[in-house]
């Protein structure tokens, strides 16, 4: 593939990505997320646990009278778990519901124009890329730009055992 | 036909000026022509091709609204309302004529000839023209070819109108059912007749409005005969009031076709049942070219039909009364003209219109009151009780601040806010609450045609219908209601030779009931009919393979039967009810409104259904307990008792499960760890135990410690979580925490699955009797 073809494709992939992302850190990478997705960000809470669910499933909050289930993206994305401390974060993102993912930490929000997203790279076959939105470009760093609504919605919260 | 929208314009206004040089205000027939007209003449007008100003179309569209008004009685200052009235529509003529005659550059067409200058443009000589009047055609000119129904054509600007449309349609058919039926009781009574009519005007008119011929047309052609009726000109029979069934029938299915249409306009049209033949009809009976199809053996008798009955004249003698009474003494009443003639005594006169007096009697307090409220969006009302929740435990976090217990005068302020914080909540969860009357009254509906298809004589009886519950619970218990009360005129109540034969009155009664009672929802339904009979029951039961024939039941366990799936007695399979799908789901449906249905029945006496359910299902009463580190909440309703074992009252079944026996019932131990794969084994003896009951089986909760009690408001979990089992939402608890709140079945179910191989296999131990007994009990009522 000549190079003029390659920048032809990621511009027309990912142009209309182009927007203000909000980013956080999880295991040291720096991931983002559409802020229009963001209904709000805030510090962890009580979680109660909720049986019968995936180990991703941390339970459920009480958002203001509404009960909302959160997620630990920690262990969704297959990465060790840490110790919840003073930084970790709770975002609650709508995806056609409110659901509470839990970050290490919020970052910043940038504007991050469509030409600065290059598509998901084609990683081997054990690293899944379909959360993968693109990759943003901000001055020399790489943000990892998230499709939530694939991370949240294509799983089901409770295990199938259950469902018996 | 060669007539165009202008020639119509002109004879219409012709007609309508004419008229409002005679029309006073007590000629409530003239004042109905006058709005039709003026209706037909904003559809008129409105036609393109009349190309008519719009001033006009507004002017008549406003003077059909003062119609409206004054034949309604709506209007305080009804006389000079009617004096401005009748000027502004002989200013009609002039803003018709002024516009028809300055820019038409047609050629004259000079074949209309109309009073007034009749220049009609070639364009307005449509070849379908005839169609746009044909919803308000005058009913006693039937058209040559009959009514055709046409398909619909819905402007997208107009569905928001459509919407509202729909909604009120509905609510105004519900009504009209009510009408008729109060109408049906007391024929005699012009102004049920009234209330009958209005309904069905105001949907005419907004269909006109929308252009929904259809249902236009229909309306109109009943009001037509409802008309008829309030005039005296027609006796509202049982066979009319059938028609006008019918008629409320095909408008349902019109309007939920209209309904469903909504949701994807595709700007396109409408298919619409065919209302033609009705059509047709209706104009057929009103123009007195068809006797209404009268039914026999109708459940309100009229008085001479009831003497009839009672062997007193015979119909002969009621005949000729009646034609006496339409020719010489109208005001007269069937009864007294029999009197007169001495056909029948006062006291059987008496007798026999006694119960259609006690049948109005109740009912004329409970009329209808049209009450104020507006209409608002039901997650409006959720996120308000939500907020309120919140601010509720808000206000519990401040008022147990430790800097609050300083300053009395902090503590006066804060308790206030709390009392005000309650008051509020309480108002918030009261908005969702409707009256149950609105349901009840479908059921007299019900009633009716059940009773008409099974040839019975079935009465309803309608208490506590202002009882108010949650919208929610309401729109939920309907469809148990409609199957019960089938079942009690279907089996319940016995045909009218059985009746006779077993020295009851030939009318068989259904009363249907709400009341409040300990913060729960009673809703009885009693019939006077056979009773269950648990011999009978048991029998069935063993025949179908449900229960073996070796088991005693008590009376209870043996009415409990009729729940068991593909459970019936009816000896034949009407169309109505016996099927045996039907109880079983009333049942589940009660149990998901988390509600108890009870029965009581005597043999020959009559059965009673005693529904019990929650005022709402927003909030239930639990027990808030702790598990581990998890608390969790039991709702009161399924909590038997709770206890703290001795060792002595454990038995361990092969060294994995529990049982505690308590007064000689032996009930299954669940560990919410184990059936919930978290950690902690709790020592039943160094903790409590719930016991609660779920579908007559009971199994003991193991819990660390009680809590306490509360009322929760439950949240959902969402449908993520939809498919938990043994959890039924979430409650935020005193510290804004979230509990879980445990739904008894599904935990139990979980269990058995956890569990069933071992509990087979112990039906071999020592306990082999007790357990034996168990399951089959559990074969009797799963």
């Amino acid at each position: 593939m000549s190079h003029a073809t390659q920048d032809l494709v990621s511009s027309n992939v990912c142009s209309e990505l182009g927007g203000k992302y909000l980013t956080f850190m999880l295991d040291n990478e720096e991931y983002g997320l559409a802020i229009l997705k963001v209904r709000e960000i805030i510090g962890i809470m009580d979680i109660t646990n909720v049986p019968q669910t995936p180990d991703f499933v941390e339970g459920v909050i009480n958002l203001r009278g509404k009960v909302i289930p959160v997620i630990d993206l920690r262990t969704k994305f297959g990465l060790p778990r840490t110790e919840y401390n003073d930084q970790t974060c709770i975002i609650v993102v709508d995806v056609g519901m409110l659901v509470g993912i839990i970050v290490d930490t919020v970052r910043e929000v940038h504007d991050i124009p469509g030409g600065d997203i290059e598509p998901a790279p084609q990683l081997g076959g054990s690293i899944n890329t379909d959360f993968i939105l693109g990759m943003g470009k901000v001055k020399d760093e790489v943000k990892i730009l998230l499709d939530i609504d694939k991370v949240l919605v294509t799983d089901e919260f409770v295990q199938a055992a259950a469902t018996l | 036909m060669s007539s165009g929208p202008g020639e119509q314009i002109n004879a219409l206004l012709a007609q309508l000026q004419q008229a409002a040089a005679a029309v006073e205000l007590t000629d409530l027939p003239l004042l109905a022509k006058m709005h039709g007209w003026c209706e037909q003449l904003v559809d008129t007008t409105g036609d393109p091709a009349a190309s008519a100003p719009a001033e006009l179309r507004l002017e008549i569209t406003a003077a059909a609204k003062t119609l409206e008004q004054l034949i309604l009685g709506e209007i305080e200052n009804a006389q000079q309302e009617l004096n401005t009235l009748t000027t502004r529509i002989s200013a009609l003529d002039q803003l018709w004529a002024g516009i028809e005659n300055a820019p038409a550059p047609a050629a004259g067409n000079s074949e209309h000839s109309a009073p007034s200058a009749a220049a009609s443009t070639p364009e307005e000589i449509q070849p379908c023209a005839s169609s746009v009047a044909v919803p308000v055609v005058e009913a006693s000119e039937p058209l040559p070819g009959g009514y055709a129904s046409e398909p619909l054509l819905l402007a997208a600007s107009e569905l928001e109108y459509v919407k509202g449309f729909v909604d009120e349609a509905r609510e105004h058919l519900e009504a009209i059912e009510v009408a008729v039926l109060e109408v049906e009781r007391s024929p005699d009574h012009m102004d049920k007749v009234n209330d009958l009519f209005r309904p069905f005007h105001t949907i005419k008119g907004m269909a006109g409005f929308l252009n929904l011929r259809d249902i236009n047309c229909l309306t109109h052609e009943v009001e037509t005969l409802l008309d008829q009726g309030r005039k005296g000109q027609r006796q509202i029979t049982a066979g009319l009031i059938d028609l006008v069934f019918d008629v409320v029938d095909i408008l349902k299915v019109q309007i939920n076709e209209v309904a469903a249409y909504l949701p994807q306009p595709h700007g396109g049209v409408i298919a619409q049942p065919p209302v033609a033949k009705m059509i047709d009809k209706l104009r057929r009976v009103a123009a007195g070219e068809e006797a209404v199809s009268e039914r026999s053996g109708s459940p309100p008798l009229k008085t001479g039909e009831k003497l009839v009955a009672m062997g007193v004249t015979a119909p002969e003698v009621v005949d000729f009364a009646l034609e006496k009474q339409k020719t010489t003494t109208p005001e007269k009443k069937t009864g007294e003209i029999l009197m007169d003639l001495g056909a029948a005594t006062a006291r059987q006169v008496s007798q026999a219109t006694r119960p259609a007096a006690a049948e109005s009697a109740p009912k004329a307090g409970s009329s209808t009151v049209a009450d104020q409220s507006i209409r608002i969006d039901t997650l409006k009302l959720d996120s308000l009780v939500d907020l309120v929740g919140e601010l509720v435990v808000a206000q519990t976090l401040v008022a147990g601040h430790t800097l609050i217990g300083s300053d009395p005068k902090l503590i006066k302020d804060v308790s206030q806010v709390g009392k005000i914080v309650r008051d509020v909540q309480e108002m918030a969860m009261s908005m969702r609450m409707i009256p149950i009357g609105g349901t009840f009254q479908k059921m007299s509906r019900l009633v009716r045609d059940v009773s008409r298809k099974a040839d019975k004589q079935v009465e309803l009886i309608l208490a506590g219908e202002d009882t108010e519950l949650d919208k929610n619970v309401i729109q939920q218990i309907g469809d148990p209601l409609v199957h019960m009360i089938r079942n009690a005129v279907d089996h319940g109540i016995e045909g009218p030779e059985d009746r006779a034969a077993a020295g009851k009155e030939p009318v068989g009664r259904v009363y249907l009931s709400a009341r409040h009672q300990a913060g729960n929802i009673v809703i009885e339904i009693r019939d006077d009919g056979r009773g269950l009979n648990p011999q009978k029951l048991t029998a069935k039961a063993i025949e179908k393979g449900l229960i073996e024939p070796s088991q005693e039941l008590t009376d209870q366990q043996a009415y409990a039967l009729i729940f068991a799936p593909g459970f019936s007695t009816a000896q034949v399979i009407s169309d109505i009810s016996g099927r045996g799908v039907g109880m079983d789901v009333v049942r589940r449906n009660i149990q998901e409104l988390r509600g108890k249905i009870e029965i009581q029945s005597e043999i020959g006496v009559g059965t009673t259904f005693t529904i019990s359910l929650p005022l709402t299902l927003a909030i239930i009463d639990g027990m808030v307990v702790r598990a581990g580190e998890e608390r969790f909440i039991i709702p009161t309703i399924v909590i038997e008792q709770a206890l703290r074992p001795t060792p002595n009252m454990i038995t361990t079944v092969q060294q994995r499960g529990q049982m505690l026996s308590v007064r000689g019932r032996l009930i299954p131990l669940i560990q919410l760890g184990q059936v919930f794969d978290m950690d902690g084994y709790i020592n039943p003896c160094e903790a409590m135990v719930v016991i609660a009951i779920t579908e007559n089986r009971e199994v003991g909760i193991v819990v660390n410690e009680l809590i306490g009690q509360q009322q929760v408001v439950i949240k959902t979990l969402g449908e993520k979580f939809q498919h938990l089992r043994g959890v039924s939402g979430g409650a935020i608890l005193g510290d804004g925490r979230v509990g879980l709140i445990l739904e008894v079945s599904g935990l139990e179910n979980v269990f058995r699955s956890y569990y069933q191989p071992m509990l087979d296999h112990s039906g071999a131990t020592d306990h082999q009797g007790t357990l034996a007994s168990v399951s089959n009990y559990k074969a009797v009522l799963n």
